[in-house]
């Protein structure tokens, strides 16, 4: 079976600045898919391309082998890929069930619907409150998403997501910024839908990494260093090397 | 009964019967405030709903009366017939510049729709038909269904009313609706929405669209309210005027421009009893007012529960 | 057309587009460097254009009355500046327009109070008055070759200040990083005053230089605020080549489209090239490069 998404000798740059420099990725429908590398090295930029936010300057991206390099990012959200961002980006003033909705209603036609009180058309509503409880968000329906804390958005967020029907999700960093607890929340969640969902996961915190990722692509300045399952990433020489046994020269080279 | 239901019910009281018990100048100066409601109504869709600050919303207003004095000139004169018209014409016009300043955002939208007005604004006072920039009068009001039954102060207070109320109860409907949730989400976030699937701009431009429907229908009003049009229903003050008053009542909620319209006229009606030069007062004021009192007036009427729809 | 005319037009639309630049250098450098749109800047043109008026009848010269002009101008928008603008550079657009349309009504009516309803005619000096050739069979009055020289000169300084002096160095910083102004200990605040009385100078400037060409009267100062906006939509926000390549785009366009157009076109001819430079360009024809 051919590969659910597929990057091709992606580049990018900003200015003087090669901050892709030659990117090859594959992610195979239903995995948990891990990007790690060192700071810098271009994994939200990475990111940004395959959601289509940002345009790369070479390279091609194929998704279920339709090349949408050129694509709009809204194009490509319509097409399946779903992108959770580092930063938090629920609507603040909105609750958190119309938030959900509006993630759930873009998968359902057009939203030229002037009339109808949406909050009580059912459908949406229902569908709606099952995401909810898929990340146990449910009782908070009412709740302004703006004053919700962050853990709590973030699992909006991984709700918001997942109801829009995704056929590869994109997590950018899912725990950053929470504290032991929350983090273990939701990896549990995450861990939930592994197997169910292809998914594509930019993350720095290696037990994480470990706990739910079936293969592992490691990125430096750049560039693809290597690629493969949890174990040929821990036993490769070159990525220990480069990033894991090495942190120390790591920082150096980054101030 | 809550005090919050009390207070609705002795407003709308009021309007209801306000010609009943009013001289013809107070019933003509609420008929004018109605009109401007429907104008802020109109407005806050776009502003406090669509999150795209207009201020070139007089060209709708405007294009709403000369397509009145236009219809006039050629015979056609029942409202049933002219008030569609003129929001009709309103759209037409809103198509092309919603389409072409929606490209952009932010400061660029606000400078851009400003001068589309302004174009507006020069285009009808070269208009030699209609008496170029002095304007023209207009020789009486609408009929309905070929009555001319709003020639009475009254009655035509009675339309202006329904009209808003017809307004009001249409932007309630379309606010709440799978649109107005879009909406919602775009003001708040539109790259968000983007990266949801969501194609933005027809949304913006539909919205954009809808509002100045309301503006030329609010046009048509005041041209048959005044029996008079000139290129001065599209001059920039005007849209700053109705902008005050969105701001004033309370931005993104849909008593607030009503309120503020109230509030405004009836504040201008009051200073300039005491001065003429009653600007000096309210200029100083609306710095306060955006400086000290965010919220608005509506942020002071009784709430059931925390509007939703204000921008973050 | 025949080339003497078709050099006046050219001449004509040189002045006007320079007037425009000294209006949307302002407003551009206020809205690159603070973030402000600031509406008033017409009321600051307007004022500019009273004071001037003003002081010409108390002493007598043009030169003079300028002279002395500009400095009360610019002290007049460093104390709007520090009494209510710069309440305003974190908030929304949409508080800025509002609060700036309230002190274009306060301006509007002061002026109204103190000067009158009627309009104001500023008489030209003996030296400035006629007209001469610039070659056999073109004439041209000298008033408006001096304004174009002026418009010329403070748009090179313009660039020479933004280009080769600390405090343009500041402000080129400031429209791209503002935090790093900030971090780099320089009082922000004072330099954000000092960037809003340079451009009440220059719109004050182009008040006075209006005021023997055209009434000095109240709301004199808004239908060029709105062209000054074109001229900056069509430059790029933030960009003072873009505002001066634009305004004399603008100037040239509208003195041509005036000449060669029906009449009821002609007033919408600039906003016409607006439309088409944004269909084109959305974000103008030399956008400022930001961070």
């Amino acid at each position: 079976m051919p590969p659910l998404l597929e990057v091709r000798q992606l580049v990018k740059r900003f200015g003087a600045m090669t901050v892709t420099a030659s990117v090859d990725l594959t992610i195979e429908r239903g995995e948990i898919h891990a990007v790690i590398g060192p700071n810098g090295a271009g994994k939200t930029t990475l990111m940004s391309q395959i959601a289509g936010e940002i345009k790369p300057d070479e390279g091609t991206i194929l998704f279920e082998e339709a090349d949408i390099t050129s694509l709009a990012a809204h194009a490509r959200a319509a097409l399946g890929i779903a992108r959770m961002f580092q930063i938090t980006r629920v609507f603040p003033a909105s609750t958190v069930l119309e938030n959900v909705m509006l993630a759930h209603l873009s998968t359902r036609g057009h939203g030229f619907r002037f009339w109808k009180n949406v909050h009580t058309d059912r459908d949406s509503r229902s569908a709606a409150i099952s995401f909810l409880q898929r990340v146990g968000l449910e009782s908070r329906q009412e709740t302004p998403a703006g004053t919700l804390s962050h853990g709590e958005q973030r699992q909006l967020e991984v709700a918001m997501v997942l109801a829009g029907d995704p056929k590869v999700l994109l997590l950018d960093e899912p725990t950053a910024g929470m504290g032991p607890e929350e983090t273990a929340r939701m990896v549990a969640l995450l861990s939930g839908i592994k197997g169910q969902q292809s998914l594509l996961l930019v993350e720095h915190d290696m037990q994480t990494v470990y706990q739910l990722a079936d293969r592992v692509t490691v990125m430096v300045y750049g560039r693809t260093l290597a690629s493969g399952t949890v174990e040929e990433i821990r036993r490769n020489e070159a990525v220990r090397e480069a990033y894991l046994g090495d942190e120390k020269g790591q920082e150096e080279r980054d101030a | 009964m809550t005090f919050r239901t009390f207070s609705y019910l002795v407003f709308i009281g009021f309007f209801m019967t306000l010609p009943l018990w009013a001289d013809v100048f107070h019933t003509r100066l609420f008929t004018r405030i109605l009109i401007f409601a429907l104008l802020a109504l109109s407005l806050d869709l776009v502003v406090g709903y669509g999150g795209m600050v207009s201020f070139g919303h007089a060209a709708f207003f405007g294009t709403g009366a000369y397509m009145t004095g236009m219809m006039s000139l050629h015979g056609i004169t029942d409202a049933l017939v002219v008030w569609p018209a003129a929001a009709g014409a309103a759209m037409l016009i809103a198509l092309p510049i919603g389409a072409l300043s929606l490209r952009t955002r932010g400061a660029y939208f606000i400078m851009i729709t400003l001068a589309f007005a302004q174009m507006a604004y020069y285009f009808a006072s070269g208009l030699e038909t209609f008496g170029g920039s002095d304007g023209m009068r207009l020789l009486a009001r609408n009929t309905i269904a070929g009555k001319e039954i709003l020639v009475r102060h009254d009655f035509f207070y009675y339309a202006a009313a329904g009209s808003l109320a017809a307004a009001f109860l249409l932007c309630r409907r379309l606010t709440r609706s799978r649109f107005g949730l879009i909406l919602g989400g775009i003001r708040q976030n539109e790259k968000r929405m983007q990266s949801l699937g969501y194609a933005t701009y027809p949304y913006q431009l539909t919205c954009f669209v809808i509002s100045a429907a309301l503006a030329g229908l609010a046009g048509a009003l005041m041209a048959n309210e005044t029996l008079y049009i000139s290129p001065s229903y599209l001059h920039w003050t005007q849209s700053g005027h109705a902008l005050v008053m969105v701001i004033l009542g309370g931005l993104g909620t849909l008593a607030g421009p009503v309120l503020g319209a109230i509030v405004l006229l009836l504040l201008e009606e009051i200073l300039s009893a005491f001065t003429q030069h009653w600007m000096i007062v309210l200029g100083p004021l609306l710095i306060l007012v955006v400086l000290y009192a965010r919220g608005g007036l509506h942020g002071l009427w009784p709430q059931k529960k925390v509007s939703h729809a204000t921008t973050p | 057309m025949d080339p003497v005319l078709l050099l006046t037009q050219v001449l004509n639309g040189l002045q006007f587009g320079v007037m425009l630049f000294l209006m949307a250098a302002g407003l551009t450098l206020i809205f690159g460097v603070m973030n402000l749109i600031n509406l008033a800047h017409g009321s600051l043109y307007m004022m500019g254009a009273y004071l001037a008026a003003t002081l010409q009848q108390k002493t007598g010269s043009f030169i003079a009355a300028i002279f002395l002009a500009i400095p009360l101008t610019v002290l007049l928008g460093m104390l709007v500046e520090t009494l209510a603008l710069r309440r305003l550079y974190n908030r929304d657009h949409l508080d800025q327009v509002l609060a700036t349309y309230g002190l274009i009504l306060f301006f509007n009516e002061l002026v109204r109070m103190v000067w009158g309803p009627q309009a104001y005619f500023m008489a030209l000096p003996q030296f400035l008055s006629h007209h001469i050739q610039i070659f056999s069979g073109l004439t041209y009055p000298v008033y408006r070759l001096v304004i174009i020289g002026v418009g010329l000169g403070v748009g090179a300084g313009l660039y020479g200040l933004i280009h080769h002096t600390r405090l343009g160095m500041l402000i080129r910083a400031g429209a791209s990083n503002r935090e790093m102004v900030n971090a780099l200990g320089v009082n922000i605040r004072l330099l954000y005053t000092l960037v809003f009385g340079l451009g009440a100078a220059l719109a004050g400037l182009a008040g006075m230089l209006a005021g023997p060409l055209m009434s000095v009267e109240v709301g004199m100062g808004e239908p060029i605020l709105i062209l000054a906006f074109v001229v900056i939509v069509i430059g790029g926000i933030g960009s003072i080549q873009g505002a001066f390549f634009a305004a004399v785009l603008v100037g040239v366009a509208d003195t041509f489209g005036r000449v060669l157009l029906p009449p009821g076109l002609a007033s919408m001819g600039i906003y016409i090239l607006m439309a088409g430079v944004l269909c084109w360009r959305p974000e103008g024809l030399f956008p400022a490069q930001r961070t």
